[in-house]
């Protein structure tokens, strides 16, 4: 078997649909879909097993049904449970337990003889995964210890979903969902089947492996966790498909700090609903269970979490359900608001959490920085300037420069050399400006081209050396591009966590800000001046130059004496330190500073020049070729060894050829369940009530205490320390 | 006074509480009360020896058993502190604050204390496909002319 080990810990939005007729059949399923995850679902691990179907029957007390793939060693790629029952995972084995185990389902019991044939089917309608360490997140885990089970644990358990389901009889609704897994994900049974008979190698059906991730769906992903408290909205990008008795997605605000869905009955079956974090309003709620009388448990206590019954209602026939869900949904004040929104009359910026939308895309600009958005791609500018009469540039090969050069030695041809090159001086060399070497196959990539032509020296013009005209300086490198994207979505994406270097030939190697580029398209381009083979790097973000580095990518080839002398000193200050070159080098091999770069030794131009070898680390060696614990350890912890300009000569040629990002990223440890345990950093402000959760305050206000003094210092430790609020 | 105890499984670093299985003394105070961490002698009772909890209406407030009762002879003696989260549960919730950590109201770019970082870095590395040829130059011959 094929082990895939790329595959991405994402997200997968589903929904988790429930369709019921009474105790004759329940079905549960993952449906694979682009709604906004509303309850969240962690699958992970794997499923043990030998690969084999294997089944519950009914006389053991258990009902599973698993339908594996034979073909994968060791897993089951797909996944179906029916009966309805509890479920585990443990180390070894799937287990099910059902609810036809507990007293209550047995004849005679609370609830009668248990169904022989309610589903549980976690096989997707449109997704398929292949594990099922199911592990339910969010409210529902606040019900774990009630008499009737634990069903609503935290825990690999989905009986949450039938376990309801059971009791409300006909009718379908729907929640969505997440799925969390390193697992392959298939959005159908084919495609599912597909991959187990390629006995795992066929991967390209998988849903979820590890690819560039497109920009867009990754942007929408950052949406949908801000609760909707107590506001009216209108779920314009994902309505609640499937939630056949919904007639209106608003959230209605029927009391300070609760929210609902509305519902309109489809039948006289009652319908559960969930009430969470009820903060105050003085309804009659049921406890946990159903009451015999279906009459509702006055319970005008402190918030805690309690079910609606099957006849509440407020003031009318509709239900509702709580929708406390995080979302990125624009909630608005009003319920004309939320029309004129609907309508079009209202944009998105007016809604009352349009600030908390922004801030996840991070779209919002201080609107007291000076300067406006950057939006426009820059410009790339034309170079006008055309070589002609005067100095004229050839591009040549080696082999037509020998030529040019054995032609003009030739002793039967001094007198017509000299003859024309009267205008320039005593010495027929020096109508050679410069021969530069460019690494370039074809310099038509930076300049115009002209056509074949035999080569002028003065007036004189060569027989047999021929070369290509240059005309002008028009051209650019596009070197290529890639989308930078976000790893962790939070600060860690950022410097220290991160940092970002770009090794670019020619140019050096500079450690760019973060924030120039991320989320959004890196691209590279570069130009040359043919005639002094300086060069220029840009960096762009899509299509935002933000950054230049320039350098030189020429190397004068001497044709004379005097010319030999001048490239040797240029290339030996170079090496030593000195300043400008003859070949237009910025700085020199001794700029290579900084952790493991040090270790190249001056004067030891391959150990410079290993620095920006293919491997990071080869850099390390250094002259000797022997790595030191301390220089290990640099090279890990002060990662950046940094050339800050181009080399001298030809020097550079011996470097990397590509343009390279290098991406050094800090690997964290987020503590499981901090979130629930301690919070995030928040620096918000508000009413103790706008929280729920955890809570560490920094500062906290009570305006009228009817208390003593010791009492509000003990809230004001308490909150100091950090409370949880229901 | 009247006193009833109560078994109390929630956390007190919560808000909740859940009062379960009251027990309720009638009586007389004999000596001085700390209003916020009274003192409490009863006549031992196994079944108040077990309480966690405790709401006293004179007071107008619920009481936690800051530590074990303790037992002197046949009288059980309860160390009450008041459960100042819960009696004012009502002005904490409505009170201003700025949260320094939430569940729920958050900030993913504030740096979190929580969160470790190893030492040294993982490196990745990406190259764009295009590539120089220094073994494949041409020569750029400039000559004066023309």
């Amino acid at each position: 078997m094929a082990v895939i080990e790329t595959l991405t810990d994402e997200t997968y939005d589903c929904e988790i649909v429930i369709e019921s007729d009474g105790w004759s059949g329940e079905v549960v399923r993952f449906q694979y879909g682009e709604e906004e995850p509303q309850f969240q679902f962690d699958i992970t691990g794997d499923v043990h097993g030998d690969g084999e179907y294997f089944s519950c029957t009914p006389s053991d007390g258990n009902y599973g049904y698993i339908r594996g793939s034979a073909d994968i060693d060791g897993c089951y790629i797909g996944i179906s449970l029916e009966h309805m029952g509890r479920i585990y995972d443990t180390d070894t084995e799937i287990a099910f337990s059902a609810c036809g185990n507990h007293p209550y389902w047995q004849p005679g019991g609370a609830f009668g003889a248990k169904p022989t044939d309610t589903k549980l089917r976690v096989t997707c309608s449109e997704v398929y995964v292949r594990s099922l360490d199911c592990m339910v997140r969010g409210e529902p885990s606040t019900y774990e210890n009630h008499a009737l089970g634990r069903y609503f644990q935290y825990s690999n358990n989905v009986g949450i979903i039938f376990w309801r389901c059971a009791y409300v009889g006909s009718g379908q609704w729907t929640w969505r969902a997440t799925i969390k897994t390193d697992l392959p994900i298939f959005r159908t049974d084919a495609d599912l089947l597909e991959y187990c008979q390629s006995g795992g190698t066929v991967t390209d059906k998988i849903l979820n492996i590890a690819e560039e991730p497109d920009p867009e769906e990754e942007y929408n992903k950052q949406f949908a966790y801000w609760y909707v408290k107590n506001r009216w909205a209108k779920n314009t990008r994902n309505p609640l498909s499937n939630m056949g008795s919904v007639v209106n997605y608003r959230f209605y605000p029927k009391r300070k700090g609760i929210c609902f869905v509305k519902h309109t009955p489809t039948s006289a079956a009652p319908y559960d609903r969930i009430l969470y974090q009820y903060d105050g309003y003085e309804a009659k709620f049921a406890e946990w269970g159903v009451d015999d009388d279906d009459d509702f448990i006055d319970n005008p206590g402190e918030p805690q979490t309690h079910y609606i019954t099957k006849n509440i209602s407020f003031g009318s026939n509709d239900y509702y359900t709580q929708f406390g869900w995080d979302t990125n949904i624009p909630l608005w004040n009003t319920q004309q608001d939320a029309d004129d929104y609907f309508n079009g009359l209202k944009d998105i910026t007016e809604a009352d959490n349009y600030a908390y939308i922004a801030r996840q895309d991070n779209t919002i600009l201080n609107p007291d920085l000076p300067g406006t958005e950057i939006d426009e791609a820059t410009a790339v500018r034309t170079n006008g300037m055309r070589f002609g009469y005067g100095v004229r540039l050839y591009e040549i090969t080696n082999v037509e420069l020998s030529n040019l050069m054995q032609e003009m030695y030739d002793p039967a041809n001094v007198e017509d050399v000299i003859e024309g090159n009267k205008l320039v001086g005593s010495a027929t060399i020096n109508a050679i400006s410069s021969v530069m070497y460019l690494p370039f196959p074809d310099l038509s990539e930076i300049c115009e081209l002209g056509s074949e032509a035999n080569i002028k020296i003065g007036s004189w013009e060569a027989q047999t050396a021929h070369g290509k005209r240059i005309i002008s300086n028009e051209g650019t490198i596009d070197c290529g591009s890639f989308f930078y994207n976000r790893v962790y979505k939070d600060y860690r994406d950022y410097e220290p966590y991160n940092l970002l270097f770009a090794v670019l030939p020619f140019c050096g190697s500079h450690q760019l800000t973060i924030s120039k580029f991320l989320d959004r398209t890196v691209s590279c381009r570069y130009n040359v001046d043919v005639a002094t083979g300086g060069i220029v790097c840009s960096l762009y973000a899509d299509d935002i130059l933000v950054d230049v580095f320039e350098g030189t990518c020429g190397a004068s080839r001497p044709i004379s004496a005097t010319d030999n002398n001048a490239y040797i000193n240029s290339i030996m200050s170079a090496i030593t330190g000195a300043s400008t070159q003859a070949s237009g080098s910025v700085e020199g091999i001794s700029n290579v500073v900084g952790g493991v770069g040090k270790a190249a030794n001056v004067g030891a131009a391959a150990g410079g020049a290993a620095a920006f070898g293919a491997t990071l680390y080869a850099g390390a060696i250094g002259a000797s070729g022997i790595y030191t614990a301390y220089q290990i350890k640099n090279a890990v912890d002060n990662p950046p060894q940094i050339h800050r300009g181009s080399l001298a000569g030809n020097l550079g040629y011996y470097l990397n050829s590509k343009p390279t990002f290098l991406f050094f990223s800090k690997r964290t440890i987020r503590p499981e369940k901090e979130l629930e345990t301690v919070g995030y950093p928040s620096g918000h402000g508000g009413t103790v009530r706008s929280f729920s959760g955890y809570l560490k305050c920094s500062v906290i206000n009570i305006e009228k205490f009817p208390g003593t003094a010791q009492e509000l210092a003990d809230i004001h430790n308490l909150l100091a320390n950090g409370i949880y609020l229901n | 006074m009247i006193i009833t105890f109560y078994d109390q499984p929630i956390a007190l670093d919560h808000m909740a509480r859940v009062l379960n299985n009251p027990v309720t003394l009638n009586g007389n105070l004999r000596e001085g009360c700390d209003i916020i961490a009274p003192e409490i002698r009863v006549k031992y009772s196994a079944a108040l020896a077990t309480k966690n909890y405790a709401y006293i209406p004179d007071f107008h407030r619920y009481y936690y058993f800051q530590k074990p009762p303790t037992i002197e002879g046949d009288i059980l003696v309860l160390h009450l502190y008041a459960d100042a989260l819960y009696n004012y549960r009502n002005q904490i919730y409505n009170a201003t604050c700025i949260a320094e950590r939430s569940s729920s109201n958050y900030e993913l770019m504030l740096e979190d204390s929580a969160v470790s970082a190893v030492a040294g870095y993982e490196i990745f590395s990406r190259s764009l496909p295009y590539e120089f040829r220094p073994d494949m130059g041409r020569y750029v011959l400039a000559v004066a002319g023309g």
